[in-house]
Formats: C-alpha cells, structure tokens, sequence
C-alpha cells in the first residue's frame, strides 16, 4: 500500500469512526424524543444518559474529518468546498439547531419537551443529510462550468440514489443506536426499556439493510456503478453479511432467554458482530469507491498534498491519538462501563 | 454589494460571533480551576458556588461557541477554497493539532460536569485544569493559522503554487510570539472584567443580603486581580505587537497610526479620523516621537509611512478608529484595575462609582476583542495571506452567498437571543441563596433531585 493510499484509508476509518459514534448519538436522540411521547420513562433515561456527556465530543470527530482531508488531500476540498455551498449549509443550520436547543435545554425544565423534540428531530435527519454525500461523491451530479465545479441541485433532488442514500442513512443510525441502547440497558439492568429497544432494532436492521443494498445497486446516469464494484470484494461482503446475521440472531435470543449472564454475554456478542459488519461493509464500500473522492474528477493522487505535509500530518495524527488515549479511557470507565451512571442511579449523573 | 464584500461580511460576522463565545471558553475554565483550587485550599463553599455558576455559564456558551467553530470551520472551505488549497499545503498542522485540544476540552468538560459527586476534589481541580489546557491550546492554535496570514513562510511559491512546504516552520512564524499571547492574555482580561461586572452589579443591587455582598466582595477581589494583572500583560505585549508590525507589516503599522509619509521622530497621534485625499489625521492629538519610540525602542527611529507602498495594497484607513479604540479600552481598564487595587489596599470600601466603572470595563473589554480583531483582519486587506494571496483571489466562484448572508445572520441573531435568555432563565431559577446555611440547604436539595451545578 502506498502512502496515500493508507491517507485515504485512515481518513474513511475516520469517516466509519464518526459515522458509528454519530449514528449512536443521533439515533439517541431520536429514541429519546420517542420514548419521551410515549412516556416510556425507564427508554428514555437510557437514551439521555448515554447522549448527555458525549455529544461534544462527537462533535470533535466530526471536524477532525474535514481538517484530515485538508492536511492529507486538499485537492479534494477545495472542490468539494466550492460544490458543497448549499448542502453544507443545510448541514450546518440543522447542526447549529441542535446544539443550540440541546445547551439552551440545561437552563430550563419547562422548555425539555421542547428541546428533546428538536434534538431528536434533527438527530433523525442529520444522519441523512450525511450519507447524500455519498451519493454525490459517486459521481452524476457535478458538471464543470467555465473550469469551475458546480453542483446541478435539480438533478440532485429529484435522484432516486439521494434519497436511498437518505433513507439509507437514517435507518442505519436508527439500527445502531437501538442495537448500542439494548446492550447498554440491559447492562444497566433496565429490562423494560432494553425489550423497547430491541424491538426496533428487529425492525431497523432487515430495513437498513435492504435499504442498503437498493442504493448501492442504482445507479444514475455518469456515476460509478458501486453493486458491481463491491461484488468484486465479495469475500468482505459475505463476512459483513454473515456478521449481520449472528447479531440480529444474538439480539433476538437475548429477548428470550431468562434474565442472565447468558442474555450479557449474547448482546456482546451481537455489538461485536455488529461492528464487524459495519467495518466491512464501510471498507467494501471504500474499496469499490477507490480512488475517486469525486468521480470522475478528483482521485487520491491528484488531490494529495506535498509529501512533506502528508508526512506530517499522519505523525501529529498519531500522536494525537496516544496523548488522549488515558482521557478516552477515563471517559469510558465513568460513563461507558459504570452501570450505576447507565442506569441514572448515581447521585449526580443527569444534568439535564 | 459585491459577491467579494458579500463572501467577506458573512465570514466577518460568522467569527465575531464565533469569537466572543471562544473568549469565554477560553477564560472561564481558568476561573473555575482558581475557585476550585481557592475553595480547596480556604475550605470556603463561596469558591464552590461560584466554580458551579461559572461552570453553567460555559456549558450554556459552549454549544454555541461549538457550532459557530464548526460553521467557521466548514465557511473556510467553502468561501475561500483558494485559501484551503493554500493553507492546506503548508499550514494545516495547528489546525490538526487543535483538533486534538478540541477533545482534550470536550473529554474533560464532560468529566468534570457529568462525573460529579464520583470525583474528588483534586480529580476535579485536574480536570478542570485539563479543560483550560485545552480551550487555551486550541485558541492559541487557530490564531496561529492567522499569524501564518501575517507572515507566511516556510514555503516557496511558485506560479501559484506551494512548493518546498515546511509546516513546522510555518507554524513557528515571526508573528507567532507576540500575535498568540497578546490573544491570550486579552481572552484572560476579558473574562476576569466580565465576571468581576457581574459582582460588581451585585454589590450594586441594594436589596443584596449581607451574605451576598459577602460572596460578590470575594469573587469581586480575585476576578479583578485576574483582568487587572491580564490587563497589564496585554498592553505589554500589545507594545510588542506594535513593534513587531513596524517590521513585519509596516503597512498595517502605517494605516494603523495614519503615517504617510516615512519618518523619523514620528508623532504619535490619539484619535482622529485618517483623511485619504489631504493625507492627515483630522482631529487627533499628536504626542512627538512618541510613534517612534513604541515602533522601534527610539524617539528617532525611523518609521516606514504609507508613501512606502503602491496605493492598491493600502489597507482601509479608518483602521486607524479601530486600533486607537483597542488601545482606550486596554488603556482604561488597566486604570480600573489600578484604582480598584488602591481602595482595596487602603482597606476602603469600593465606591459605587468604581464598582459602574467595572460593570462598564466588563462590556469594553468584550467590545476590545471583537475590535481588535476587525482591526487586525482588516488592515491586513487587501491581502489574505501578506504579500502571497489576495482575498479577491481565494474567494468561491459559487453563487447564492446572499442568501446565506442572510440565513446565517438570522440564525446567528437567533442563537445569540437565546443564549442571553438561556442565562437569565437560569439564573433567575437558581438565585444566589441569601444567606450561607440556605447555601448548604440549596445544596443538599439539588443533589437529591439529582442535579448538579
Ligand atoms: C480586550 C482586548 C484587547 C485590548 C485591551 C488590546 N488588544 Fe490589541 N488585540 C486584541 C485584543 C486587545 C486581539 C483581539 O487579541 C487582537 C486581534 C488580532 C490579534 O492578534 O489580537 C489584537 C491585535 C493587536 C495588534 C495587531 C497585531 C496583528 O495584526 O498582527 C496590535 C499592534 C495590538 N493589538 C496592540 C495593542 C495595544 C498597544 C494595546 C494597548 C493597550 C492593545 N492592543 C489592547
Ligand atoms: C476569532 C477572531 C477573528 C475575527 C473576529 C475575525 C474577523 C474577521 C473579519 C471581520 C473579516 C472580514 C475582514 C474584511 O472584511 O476585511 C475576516 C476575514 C478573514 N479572516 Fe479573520 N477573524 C478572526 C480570526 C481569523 C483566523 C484565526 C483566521 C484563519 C484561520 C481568519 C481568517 C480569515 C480569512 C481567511 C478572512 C477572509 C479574507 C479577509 O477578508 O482577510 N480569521 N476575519
Ligand atoms: C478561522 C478561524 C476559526 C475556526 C476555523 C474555528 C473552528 C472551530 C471549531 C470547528 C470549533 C468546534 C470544535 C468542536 O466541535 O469540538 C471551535 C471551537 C472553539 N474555538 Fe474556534 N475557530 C476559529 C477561530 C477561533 C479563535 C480565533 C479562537 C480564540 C481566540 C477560537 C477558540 C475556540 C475555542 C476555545 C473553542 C472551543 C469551543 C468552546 O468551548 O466554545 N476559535 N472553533
């Protein structure tokens, strides 16, 4: 593998990064909001209590993505900067609503409903808006005008791809954050709710997944053809695949046997799977995408940075992440593995 | 207006509003690591209470000084992707690094506000600190990317493009030094001054109770110690700045203190307005050679005037407002500082004319930042990267920046709104207790319910 072929790929291992911790953290919000209408208390808290303290920090991951690509691939963001004006407007406004509201609700208990009504309104979309960016990047949208990008919003929103890729989005966010909260209720002892999650994760994966497959399998005029592509990494996709099928049949034997070690020791096994599957779909889906960031227009190369700064820039990557690790791992110990913060017993846990 | 001026105003006020959320997460953290360490160390709950009430004041701020970043973030890709290409074949580094400051902050906010009663003192006095580390360190990182703007190097630039690239000797730029903690300093001074306004209001509010005025003396003493001694080290190294802009970026020098023609023993002129056609400052005060002195070390040191450079790269000259407006702020709150110091050292009670002076040095620091940065950002131009890059040419051949001006400025007065009802909501349920024992009460009832802060 050559060094710009291991940028790229640390920048999509980003990409998955975020999209798992995003995924999570919009599904939440958006479990929290339903569980909120349907006064299913014991749901909720759940849901607040795993979203309270990481939101920001997922907020990090996020714009490590875009100043990764402008060290590694700057090629590739000035076009995609010039292309983006509106949808990383809408991006941002959505973004920008949903911080807002989620701060603004520590002031006020009268104003909860509201903010966990535009939290999770906005945690049910922005997964969406997201994944349409892989649609564009597959190519059919972007004309040059006059030697300059430019996106034709019409043909952009009326694709079929767009929305199986919207579609796409939201129901995979929905799948894994039902999948992440079943684990971390029952973890946390909370039967009723880990059963209301379980429930829709039932439902979300086989939608998600099929959802899947239908926006990878159409394809629009001038994009690449991503179905065709990734069946030529089909040892990846059946791994992913039968990753699939051992976490669904895990989380629905969990639901079935006696309260139990036995039912813990199931939902492990099923968020490993389920993160198997998620890794080897993401990077079977890289593969077949390689090496276009855009198609046709800009490739790995031709979008690369000086080799001194690519160079660099994978150094400070690197040290970045050891110099954290300790406050990861704090982090995880007392919000993450502490079953009296999961179940909101400790004394000062909630905040909101 | 033009689709350059448009792209301008909308980057412009994105940052201002952006900045001043930053400056609070820059210094409140640091106020909460003083009152945490004051309260462990004097074993006085006032300290406490106060670490919790500014504690909520960042965490209602910092979403939105979260999602202003991130728009600032995505705006510099999208309006100036000439400068993205730019930058990110030589700069990127302190960006990428900040990224790492941004968690390191966000990791330890979060600690210290969700950790709660599993955290023991010094685990919070650690984590607290870590906090301000870390929204120090991404402050001084970003502005870096800006003292690059000042005076790039570490890089050759060939027919338009970046050959040679040496990032970390980008990043430690001339500008560097003086740029980054004159930044500092002046978030720290801001801070201080806007809390010690906020005591300063309660002491002047005459229905506060003994007990009250007791904690609004205490937080009134040490924030003022904080913005009076950040106070002094901002003009200090502001002088720097001066003298650093007299070698590095003459023009801006020049603009700034309206000198057009190159001189020895150059005057230095307070207020006024900068006429461009007679070429004089109409209306200020002249103090002789003192110009010279603070530019070079001097009283007849030579001065490089504006008649040094072609007319097409003269900065704006109403920067000239601009940075005289630093300068008075920074110039009165040290004497704010300077007058609070001696009433307390005679042992006297704060007048009440004083104590308005502070509410008034709060809202002027605050007005200092974003005027200081409208002054350094402008009197750059027309350059965006000095001497390299013009603005007009990073600019986005995309359409439709109107709209956005428009969308972003709604939604930036929105934000802005609710956030300063956010405050007083909060504040307005949770009042200062009347007296020390309800203090305790308040406390004991709160962690009952559950919450913190
Ligand atoms: C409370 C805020 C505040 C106060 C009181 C002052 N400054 Fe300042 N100044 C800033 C806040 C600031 C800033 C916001 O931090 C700037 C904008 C860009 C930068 O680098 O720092 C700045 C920039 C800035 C520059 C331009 C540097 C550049 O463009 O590279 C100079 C020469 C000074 N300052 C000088 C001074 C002097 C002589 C002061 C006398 C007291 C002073 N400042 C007070
Ligand atoms: C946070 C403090 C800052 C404020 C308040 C600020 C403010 C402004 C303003 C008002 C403008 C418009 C200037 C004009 O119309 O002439 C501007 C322009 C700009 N600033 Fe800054 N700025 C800040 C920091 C930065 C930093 C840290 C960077 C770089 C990373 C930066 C990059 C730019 C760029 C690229 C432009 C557009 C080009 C230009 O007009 O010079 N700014 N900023
Ligand atoms: C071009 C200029 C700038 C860009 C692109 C930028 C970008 C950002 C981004 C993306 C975030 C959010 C980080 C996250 O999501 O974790 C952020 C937050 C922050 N920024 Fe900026 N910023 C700029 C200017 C500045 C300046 C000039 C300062 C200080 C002097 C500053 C101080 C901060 C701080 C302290 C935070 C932490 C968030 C908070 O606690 O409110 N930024 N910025």
């Amino acid at each position: 593998m050559t060094l710009i072929n291991f940028g790229a790929a640390l920048v999509w291992l980003f990409v998955l990064v975020y999209g798992i911790l995003g995924a999570i953290d919009f599904g939440s919000s958006y479990w929290r909001w339903v569980f909120n209408r349907r006064g299913d208390w014991n749901a909720e808290a759940v849901a607040k209590n795993y979203v309270s303290p990481t939101w920001e920090l997922i907020n990090a991951f996020l714009v490590l993505i875009p100043v990764t690509l402008v060290g590694l691939f700057p090629g590739a963001v000035s076009t995609y900067g010039t292309v983006l004006l509106v949808p990383a407007t809408l991006l941002l406004a959505l973004l920008a609503l949903r911080g807002a509201y989620w701060q603004f609700g520590y002031a006020s208990q009268n104003r909860q409903n509201q903010t966990i009504l535009v939290v999770g309104i906005t945690g049910l979309l922005l997964p969406g808006v997201l994944s349409s960016l892989l649609a564009l990047s597959q190519g059919g949208f972007v004309d040059v005008v006059k030697g300059t990008f430019h996106l034709e919003l019409t043909r952009f929103f009326l694709s079929p791809v767009v929305y199986l890729y919207i579609l796409f989005g939201i129901s995979l966010a929905l799948y894994v954050s039902a999948m992440f909260l079943s684990r971390y209720a029952y973890f946390s002892r909370q039967y009723a709710a880990f059963k209301a999650y379980r429930r829709q994760a039932l439902w979300a994966g086989p939608v998600s997944l099929m959802v899947g497959v239908a926006a990878t399998a159409t394809a629009s005029g001038g994009s690449l053809n991503m179905l065709p592509r990734m069946m030529q990494w089909s040892p990846l996709l059946a791994v992913s695949l039968s990753a699939f099928a051992v976490a669904y049949a895990a989380v629905f034997r969990a639901g079935r046997v006696k309260k139990s070690r036995v039912g813990l020791r199931l939902l492990n096994v099923s968020m490993v799977s389920t993160l198997v599957q998620l890794a080897t779909a993401h990077f079977t889906y890289g593969l077949a995408h390689s090496d276009y960031w855009l198609y046709p227009y800009i490739q790995f190369a031709s979008a690369a940075s000086n080799p001194v700064m690519f160079r660099e820039t994978l150094i400070v990557l690197a040290a970045g992440t050891i110099v954290l690790l300790p406050g990861f791992l704090w982090f995880r110990h007392l919000f993450i593995t502490d079953r009296n913060y999961a179940a909101g017993k400790s004394t000062n846990g909630s905040h909101s | 207006m033009s689709h350059l001026m448009m792209a301008r105003a909308l980057f412009g006020i994105t940052l201002g509003y952006h900045i001043g959320y930053a400056t609070i997460s820059v210094g409140a953290p640091m106020l909460i690591v003083i009152a945490e360490i004051l309260a462990a160390r004097t074993g006085q709950e006032e300290y406490r209470l106060f670490a919790k009430r500014v504690t909520m004041v960042l965490v209602l701020l910092v979403g939105v000084g979260l999602v202003t970043g991130t728009t600032v973030a995505v705006m510099l890709s999208v309006l100036w992707p000439g400068f993205m290409k730019t930058v990110g074949q030589v700069i990127n580094l302190p960006f990428q690094i900040e990224v790492f400051a941004f968690m390191l902050e966000s990791l330890f906010l979060a600690i210290y506000l969700y950790g709660g009663d599993r955290l023991s003192a010094r685990a919070r006095i650690l984590s607290g600190a870590l906090v301000s580390l870390g929204s120090g360190l991404s402050a001084l990182l970003i502005t870096d990317v800006n003292a690059f703007m000042n005076t790039p190097v570490g890089f050759q630039w060939t027919n338009g493009h970046v050959t040679n690239a040496n990032p970390w000797r980008a990043m430690l730029n001339p500008a560097m030094p003086t740029e980054l903690t004159h930044v500092l300093v002046s978030a720290y001074m801001t801070v201080g001054f806007l809390f010690a306004a906020m005591a300063a209001k309660g002491l002047l509010n005459r229905d506060s109770t003994p007990w009250q005025r007791a904690y609004y003396a205490k937080v009134l003493r040490f924030t003022m110690a904080l913005g009076g001694v950040m106070a002094v080290a901002t003009a200090v190294v502001g002088d720097a700045s001066g003298k650093f802009l007299a070698r590095y970026q003459p023009e801006k020098l020049a603009a700034a203190e309206g000198l057009f023609q190159t001189t020895k023993h150059a005057p230095l002129v307070i207020g006024g307005i900068t006429d461009a056609r007679t070429h004089q400052v109409v209306g200020g005060i002249a103090v002789p050679d003192l110009l010279s002195f603070l530019a070079t070390g001097n009283f007849s040191g030579q001065v490089t005037g504006l008649d040094a450079f072609s007319q097409s790269t003269w900065p704006p000259l109403f920067v000239h407002v601009l940075f005289d407006g630093m300068v008075a702020i920074g110039s009165f709150a040290i004497a704010v500082g300077a007058l609070y110091a001696i009433y307390l050292w005679r042992k006297k009670m704060t007048p009440r004319w004083l104590l308005w002076a502070i509410v008034v040095t709060g809202m002027l620091s605050m007005a200092g930042i974003e005027d200081g940065w409208i002054f350094a950002e402008i009197a750059r131009q027309p350059w965006m990267i000095y001497g390299y890059l013009r603005v007009s040419q990073a600019v986005t051949a995309a359409n439709g920046i109107s709209w956005m001006f428009a969308g972003f400025l709604s939604l930036y007065t929105v934000l802005l709104a609710g956030t300063i009802w956010a405050l007083r909501v909060y504040f307005r349920k949770h009042p200062l207790p009347s007296d020390g024992a309800q203090n305790d009460r308040i406390q004991v009832a709160a962690k009952k319910r559950g919450v913190s802060a």
